[in-house]
């Protein structure tokens, strides 16, 4: 950056004796110093633009990366969404955690879309069941209000469209009598007033 | 046996603009009570980052760029000067169009005087003071001023209200605290690779000295 100097000067470094110009360019620690910048500066930009909220977020994205067309990294990647949206639903962070939920449904079926046989297509079907049904049931906490004032009716039709997209696929019976009962629910509180209290 | 390392400049410069890099990404990872914030730069501080880069190689605190590497040097350095900027000043609001207003208006009569040394303590104190104003002044007065939001019959959210007129602030971790001074750390410790060599003393035969 500076100008060579005839006499090293030990107490201001940047005055050692530099070679020139050219010579920096054939310099392998130069070389080998700008690649490293530029692999670390698009890893920066790639870090502030997932901007993860944790160490194994970083981890399970990078996986994701590496290997966008396989299952396991998807899986795990769904797995640890849903870490992360259960973190933001015990925080008190609902918006949060329904877009965890939605970013894990999507790594679901992302790796349902991957699977090589049909032990995989059944574990990527029931955790992408299981996702879609927790986050129907926090919209349906977050929709549902006293029977004095008005449910958001919004988030209650979408919590049972959701509810119905699972109970069209094949599914273990746990998770297909708690679809049931979850849209049972979902239906009883969408009616008008004191009428949720009745039974069909 | 192996020769020695010799910091040739163009190897500080590409030192410096890897730990310029790594202050950037430090100062802005912000941990909130719940996640993370990834701060970039707005405006204000990437303005006021093209100043000070300006005055620093003026002033011969940072060398002055020869070659690529070199401007590759102060480019990295800038942004990171930006970064660290975002880290200390007062968070948007009456206090920070206040504080810097002032900076801008005095920086040009404090920063230009003086050697490279002098300089860099300037900027030093400055930073004390923007950290004290932005972490201990800030949330000291966010928790007295009023009643909190939701409480005392709506006068609550009246005092939010006046509280984010004066500044937009959100509580962050002690770690928050902790990384932006990594970052200074790192900052200075690239500003010391690329310090300017001083100029050599006069010598007596030298008529013009």
């Amino acid at each position: 950056m500076t100008t060579a100097s005839a006499s090293p000067d030990v107490t201001h470094p940047a005055a050692a004796a530099a070679p020139g110009p050219l010579a920096d360019r054939r310099d392998p620690w130069v070389i080998g110093g700008l690649v490293l910048l530029g692999v670390m500066t698009v890893f920066a930009i790639l870090l502030y633009r997932a901007s993860p909220q944790s160490a194994r977020e970083v981890g399970s994205a990078a996986l994701v990366a590496v290997a966008p067309d396989a299952f396991t990294p998807r899986i795990s990647r769904a797995r640890e969404r849903i870490s992360a949206a259960q973190r933001a639903r015990a925080a008190g962070d609902t918006a949060g955690a329904l877009a965890r939920y939605a970013e894990a449904e999507e790594e679901a079926l992302t790796a349902r879309q991957h699977t090589a046989d049909t032990t995989q297509t059944r574990t990527a079907t029931e955790l992408w069941a299981t996702t879609v049904l927790d986050r129907a049931e926090l919209m349906l906490s977050a929709g549902a209000r006293p029977w004095y004032r008005a449910d958001n009716n919004q988030v209650l039709g979408e919590a049972l469209a959701a509810v119905r997209r699972v109970q069209t696929v094949p599914l273990p019976a746990p998770t297909r009598t708690r679809a049931q009962q979850l849209a049972e629910r979902i239906e009883r509180q969408m009616r008008a007033g004191p009428l949720e209290w009745l039974p069909r | 046996m192996a020769p020695a390392l010799t910091w040739t400049p163009a190897r500080r410069a590409v030192a410096a603009s890897l730990l310029f890099l790594a202050a950037g990404v430090l100062a802005g990872v912000t941990p909130l009570e719940h996640g993370v914030e990834y701060h970039l730069f707005g405006i204000v501080e990437g303005l006021f980052a093209l100043l000070l880069a300006y005055l620093l190689v003026l002033r011969g605190a940072w060398a002055a760029p020869v070659g690529l590497v070199g401007w590759v040097a102060v480019a990295y350095g800038t942004v990171a000067t930006a970064q660290v900027l975002e880290f200390l000043f007062p968070p948007p609001g009456l206090v920070q169009w206040v504080v810097v207003a002032g900076m801008a208006i005095t920086a040009w009569s404090v920063f230009s005087a003086g050697t490279p040394r002098r300089l860099v303590a300037s900027l030093a104190s400055l930073a004390v003071i923007l950290a004290l104003v932005r972490y201990s002044v800030i949330p000291v007065l966010w928790t007295r001023i009023g009643p909190a939001q939701g409480t005392a019959f709506g006068l609550g959210d009246l005092a939010e209200g006046a509280r984010r007129l004066f500044a937009d602030w959100q509580p962050t971790r002690p770690a928050g605290e902790l990384l932006g001074f990594a970052a200074v750390c790192l900052w200075a410790l690239a500003t010391r690779l690329v310090w300017s060599p001083a100029p050599a003393p006069p010598s007596a035969a030298d008529p013009s000295a």
